[in-house]
């Protein structure tokens, strides 16, 4: 019977075949893409700064865990958010020359560890004729220039800072150094008094962390903690274990969430930006024993910078209704749109409301990932993820304008697992800023990162990545108005900070609150109430390329109490900043106690008025106009003036 | 034996055709699991009942459910007689109702407003006749609605002008504008009776066309005041929508389209009702109780809203696709210390843990009813195992009971049909409703915002019976999806001068879902302000549903009793002259209500208010009351606020200065 109703089963079992086929390929097996990366790499030196940061000849190992991380470029960054112009150097180019013209030398630990003898002494003379220098963790070989009174033990990891009284931090300062979570190890030591009857500016579990000692004119400030691997640890995160931020191995390959790296769970609700306290609390340390001017990090005196980011992994038209209100209230704001989402049109739309588009890296979290199938015509069983650079491609040919995309975000703010793969694909797809790092838990905001501002991620031999990474600090169901008023004017008043916010186009939809919609209707307000710029990530990025491309050196006339400061200005035109951004001047506002009492501007005085506080801190804001300008502060002589009289002139401090 | 070629090709066709057949089968199975089948389902109906809802009050309403039902079965030529009852409740609160069989000498005696409907007024027992004429010559206020016979002769106009068709009011006396105005312009779409002649010593009340279609005439001490059009036509063609004359509803889109899903829009009586500003059917109701039969005799009543908010706001929240985000609104609706109605469809995804929360933030939950037989109808596959080739539509009790499921209180009485749609057939959707126990409704939702129903405040619905269903219809007023139309300032503003209502305001979650207008949320978190302002309540339809049922089923009574001198007024001055007193108990279980009492009753203007004497430590003491005034509908009210319990309160006229 089989046998005459062979053709009839032959054809059954073809139609069969092809049913399964068909509803198969409806659902197509996906092919993950294959992401290239780069690696870190040296940034070209600078020769110019008060503050030469010195810096490893070689690059190290790739580090398997954190106390192997050579964090060098941690100091780096911190010098680079904090005084923007500043010089870097091999530690082979290292001369007495080269240190010439210097107020302060940085030396990181591993440059400490591994510095010759004569390198050793040129420092040792630069700090005997006035010189600052900052030794991290020197080891055995700078003999009494720490004065360091070793104690015996084995290093124990450092968990927090335990008092500042050497430091005579007040109010904020005072209340958060304590909230470190501090990375790396400690180096016994003995204790000892605080500054000034004693050396000790800072504790580290009990025991003396910071230590500062008088050589000849200058000073040494020795850490005996890890300041650049905290703030690495606070900035990029705190992996657990094989540069991992899980324990899990089913995690090993997967794409975490950025809050699983926090360096501590108390970070979660961060209202301080620790990372940048603890920059301030130790480089406001060298302008105690002359003024450092530096570069402010932001356009002319604006206490800080505001920026609006709203991810979009689908339909744009929720985030249009949020560019027509931005447009309303003359504000850019930047948006993650997904490339195989947007219409030309849409792209268009989103550009006129004063966008700035950049892209959301689909990855397949909070949507089905992007994709191209392969196949043949209805049939198309296969499908290809769309790489990085194929979305980046799709939503440049999309873009009205001729410039690509620099900015981004991965989608739900997840990273990989590990310490940079990420990272290293965004920079290698050309990709300048990321902003993936921040809170989008609704139990969860702040600074999460220790900063708002933008720091270069490095990689597992210390090198730093050509991106930056800009954490966002409140997100969607997290988002309240009463949140973003108390940051901007924590940021106006003391922090001076990057505040980013993340308003999801899925918002409403998924977590919907009016707290969100409140805050949104009323930020650009609060913004520019509070001072704040209010910019894209594009803007904000050119502008800081400009700010580090500016050269500010200064010197220091004790006996005249003159503060003499060389500056080369470099501006940049931008659509958020009518008239071009340019970095303002940051002048210590008091020297011992006595305030400015003359400026003088390229040869003419100048009223203190051009002197714009920078809120209760200790600075003033000089804004000045792009080029090269010479600027002359002289600080009152106290009361009683005979302290200084004697002093000779020739003897100018650096 | 072997078998024979033919005898194999013979069983070999059969193997064939039953192999074929499997696979035809197994197809077509496999295709309907993915594009099923949809049935169409009967969901259960109730029609509706006599209310047998009464109450100790002065004003007694006798309706003949028989002669109700047994009218003709057209949308004219129903006896809609039921539409009294809701026009007293709605406007004093607390009535009597009886019926021939029921109505009985002390109920008669007791009453000072007797009120004779048309199911009744065409034909009254001789016996009746007496005793009602009896009370007018006594001092009561009779009213009768297109009398017949004897009726008609004893009290009435002649009526041989027969009946006529309606187009507009065009005299209401004693409205003030700009309610009179108001009123004239009222769509018109009802008959009335006219005469040849008026009734001799007749005072038209409200004409139309010219004609007196409410007029009274002085009998005795009383008054005896005919209604002599089809009041409840009227109403209930402005209130529920007004169908064809066979109780159909034609899409007004498509009117020509047999299969068309009616939208409820095309209930609407008139085009003019879209986007009207104007409550027309209360301002109706109003004239009729404040202006006809108030102006003959002092009304006490209960004011319809609690603690003497001057009206209310309903914040309605329909969502299908927020699930437990469906309360964001609600949080901050708390913080401003309101409350509102979530609609929640079965497959919005809202689970029972924000379910509870809800509720313990106060917030009243009903369902978003995906009705059969429109396009927003939720049906669900049916079959075995995997197979599910048929679809089936989940009825409105299978909705109800799922989504009572997860919420605490169990199945929700509220509901609203998705999509504004309707139903071909005029009360088809209400019988469903009260077949499964729903007691509100807030499914006419206009395409423009305003009064499309004649009201904005919740209307008992009537079947095409004539008989009412256990439902409440709670037109929705307000939209924010929509910008014609009158805005809620200007809607709130009316509300607070004079038309005292209730402004039910759909906004759904999602609205801000596919594009948050900040400009639009703007608008919503300045509301409450606006609607403070206008001393309106925010609150849920479940809060003041029970305040308004508690009010319809207080107790009224009063006497009028006159040359009564006043006590001394405010600053110890004496009133001249005589005056009039109003002795009121009242008794009422709710809390927060006031009574409410005309500013004026002829001549005699209010002075004083008190609690009667009662005695304290041996003595007897009057407590002075406060008072506010309130303007209904341009008619001025004293307003006094009241406990629970019972309460005996007398009420001073004296001569009046103007």
């Amino acid at each position: 019977m089989i046998y005459e109703l062979k053709w009839d089963l032959v054809l059954i079992g073809s139609m069969v075949c092809l049913a399964v086929g068909f509803f198969t390929f409806q659902t197509p097996w996906i092919q993950t893409a294959d992401e290239a990366t780069t690696e870190g790499s040296r940034p070209p030196d600078r020769t110019e700064g008060d503050v030469l940061l010195l810096l490893p000849d070689a690059p190290a190992a790739r580090a398997g865990a954190l106390d192997e991380l050579d964090c060098s470029y941690g100091w780096y960054n911190s010098l680079w958010q904090f005084y923007g112009s500043f010089a870097t150097a091999l530690t082979r180019n290292l001369s007495p020359e080269f240190l010439a013209g210097r107020n302060a030398v940085i030396v990181p630990r591993r440059v400490a560890r591994a510095m010759p003898a004569t390198g050793v002494t040129a420092l040792s003379e630069f700090v005997r004729q006035g010189g600052q220098l900052i030794l991290e963790q020197p080891g055995s070989g700078w003999g009494q220039l720490t004065g360091v009174n070793r104690a015996t033990g084995s290093p124990q990891p450092a968990r927090n800072i335990t008092s500042v009284e050497g430091l005579a931090a007040r109010g904020r300062m005072r209340t958060h150094l304590p909230d470190v979570p501090l990375a790396g190890r400690l180096t016994p030591a003995a204790p000892a008094d605080p500054w000034p009857a004693g050396p000790t500016l800072l504790d580290v579990n009990g025991q003396p962390g910071l230590l500062a000692n008088r050589v000849g004119q200058g000073r040494v400030y020795t850490f005996l903690f890890e300041f650049g691997c905290t703030i690495t640890a606070l900035q990029q995160g705190r992996p657990t274990e094989n540069m991992r931020f899980s324990r899990d191995r089913a995690e090993a390959d997967s794409l975490l969430p950025t809050a699983r790296r926090t360096a501590d769970e108390s970070m979660m609700q961060a209202e301080a930006p620790l990372a940048d306290l603890l920059e301030h609390a130790v480089f406001h340390r060298l302008s105690e024993f002359r003024p450092l001017p530096r570069l402010w990090p932001y356009p002319d005196d604006m206490a800080g910078a505001f920026l609006v980011a709203h991810p979009t992994p689908a339909d744009i038209r929720p985030t249009m209704g949020y560019l027509d209100w931005a447009d309303e209230n003359d504000a850019p704001s930047t948006v993650f749109v997904a490339a195989d989402r947007l219409s030309e049109s849409e792209a268009a739309l989103a550009e006129r409301a004063g966008a700035d588009v950049g892209l959301l890296w689909i990855r397949g979290i909070e949507r089905p990932p992007a994709t191209r199938t392969i196949g043949l015509g209805a049939i198309r069983p296969l499908a290809r993820e769309l790489s990085l650079r194929d979305q980046l491609t799709m939503l440049d040919v999309k873009l009205p304008d001729d410039s690509v995309p620099k900015v981004a975000r991965v989608e739900g703010a997840h990273h990989r697992a590990d310490w940079s793969t990420t990272f290293r694909q965004l920079a290698a797809a050309d990709l300048r800023v990321d902003n993936s790092f921040g809170p989008v838990a609704e139990d969860h905001h702040g600074y999460l990162f220790g900063t708002g501002f933008p720091f270069y991620p490095i990689d597992r031999q210390g090198l730093p990545l050509p991106i930056l990474e800009l954490p966002f600090v409140l997100h969607g169901p997290n988002l309240s108005r009463d949140r973003l008023q108390s940051m901007l004017r924590d940021s106006a008043d003391y922090y001076h900070q990057t505040v980013t916010i993340s308003v999801p186009s899925y918002g409403m939809r998924k977590t919907p609150s009016a707290d969100m919609l409140l805050a949104y209707r009323d930020a650009f307000d609060l913004a520019r109430k509070h001072d704040h710029w209010i910019t894209t990530m594009t803007d904000l990025k050119d502008f800081m390329s400009a700010r580090r491309r500016s050269v500010l050196t200064s010197q220091w006339q004790e006996s005249s109490r003159r503060l003499t400061i060389s500056v080369n200005l470099k501006g940049t035109r931008l659509d958020s900043r009518e008239g071009g951004a340019i970095p303002g001047i940051a002048i210590p506002r008091t020297w011992r106690d006595t305030p400015i009492e003359r400026l003088v501007i390229d040869g003419e005085e100048a009223s203190l008025s051009r002197l714009t506080p920078s809120g209760p801190g200790r600075e003033s804001i000089l804004s000045l106009d792009p080029g090269r300008h010479t600027v002359s502060v002289f600080y009152r002589r106290p009361p009683d003036a005979s302290s200084d009289a004697g002093v000779d002139d020739a003897t100018t401090a650096r | 034996m072997v078998p024979s070629r033919r005898s194999r090709h013979d069983s070999a066709t059969v193997w064939r055709l039953a192999l074929w057949a499997t696979v035809l089968t197994v197809a077509a199975l496999l295709w309907l699991n993915n594009s099923p089948i949809h049935l169409s389902t009967e969901t259960e109906q109730t029609h509706g009942e006599p209310s047998s809802s009464s109450t100790k009050s002065d004003v007694l309403t006798i309706i003949d459910w028989r002669a109700v039902y047994q009218s003709e079965s057209t949308f004219r030529g129903r006896d809609w007689s039921a539409a009294w009852l809701g026009m007293l409740r709605q406007t004093l609160g607390p009535i009597s109702v009886a019926t021939p069989e029921t109505v009985s000498a002390d109920k008669l005696q007791s009453a000072r407003v007797i009120v004779l409907t048309h199911s009744v007024a065409d034909q009254v027992p001789e016996a009746l006749l007496d005793r009602l004429r009896q009370r007018a010559l006594d001092g009561a206020v009779i009213v009768v609605e297109r009398p017949g016979g004897r009726l008609r002769e004893a009290f009435s106009a002649n009526g041989r002008a027969g009946i006529q068709t309606g187009r507009s009011f065009t005299h209401a006396e004693g409205l003030p504008d700009p309610y009179r105005s108001q009123l004239l312009e009222m769509p018109v779409e009802t008959q009335y009776i006219g005469s040849t002649s008026p009734r001799e010593n007749a005072r038209t009340l409200l004409a139309i066309d010219g004609a007196p279609a409410v007029y009274a005439v002085p009998v005795g001490e009383g008054t005896v005041i005919t209604v002599d059009f089809d009041i409840g036509e009227q109403l209930v063609g402005l209130q529920q929508g007004r169908p064809d004359e066979d109780f159909t509803v034609s899409d007004a889109a498509t009117p020509t389209r047999s299969d068309a899903v009616p939208t409820v829009d095309s209930l609407m009586m008139d085009p003019a009702m879209a986007g009207s500003s104007v409550p027309w059917a209360d301002l109706l109701e109003r004239f009729i109780v404040h202006g006809v039969i108030g102006r003959h005799t002092p009304l006490a009543g209960l004011w319809g809203f609690p603690g003497g908010a001057s009206g209310a706001v309903v914040p309605l929240h329909p969502d299908s696709r927020l699930g437990d985000g469906i309360g964001w609104m609600l949080d901050y609706e708390n913080r401003k210390g309101a409350t509102s109605t979530l609609l929640a469809s079965i497959d919005s995804g809202l689970s029972a843990a924000e379910a509870a929360v809800v509720n313990r933030q106060g917030g009243h939950f009903g369902l978003l009813w995906r009705r059969h037989g429109t396009p927003a109808e939720f049906t669900e596959p049916w079959g075995l195992q995997g197979l599910k080739p048929i679809a089936r539509p989940v009825t409105l009790g299978g909705q109800l009971e799922r989504l009572g499921k997860t919420l605490p209180g169990g199945a929700p009485s509220t509901v609203k049909i998705a999509g504004r749609w309707w139903d071909r057939d005029w009360a088809a959707p209400f019988r469903q409703m009260a077949a499964h126990g729903v007691e509100h409704d807030v499914s006419l939702e206009p395409s423009k915002p305003g009064y499309a129903f004649g009201t904005g405040l919740p209307t008992p619905v009537l079947d095409s019976s004539g008989l009412p269903l256990d439902v409440y219809e709670w037109p929705v007023v307000v939209s924010s999806n929509h910008s014609d139309g009158p805005d809620l300032s200007d809607l709130l503003e009316e509300s607070q001068k004079g038309h005292h209502q209730v402004l039910t305001w759909s906004l759904p979650p999602a609205g801000f879902a596919d594009y948050p207008d900040i400009s639009r949320f703007d608008a919503w978190i300045d509301s409450f302000g606006t609607i403070r302002d206008a001393d309106h309540l925010i609150t849920d339809i479940d809060s003041l549903a029970t305040y308004r049922k508690k009010r319809r089923r207080s107790d009224i009574t009063s006497r009028l009793l006159h040359d009564v001198a006043p006590p001394e007024g405010p600053g110890g001055k004496p009133a001249e002259g005589d005056g009039l007193l109003l002795r009121v108990s009242v008794e009422t279980t709710s809390d927060r209500t006031s009574l409410t009492v005309p500013a004026r009753v002829g001549t005699f203007a209010f002075r004083q208010a008190r609690r009667r004497a009662s005695r304290v430590g041996g003595e007897l003491v009057a407590q002075d009351l406060t008072t506010q005034t309130e303007t209904m509908a341009g008619y001025r009210l004293r307003r006094i606020p009241l406990d629970s319990g019972s309460t005996r309160i007398d009420v001073y006229y004296a001569p009046s200065e103007d």
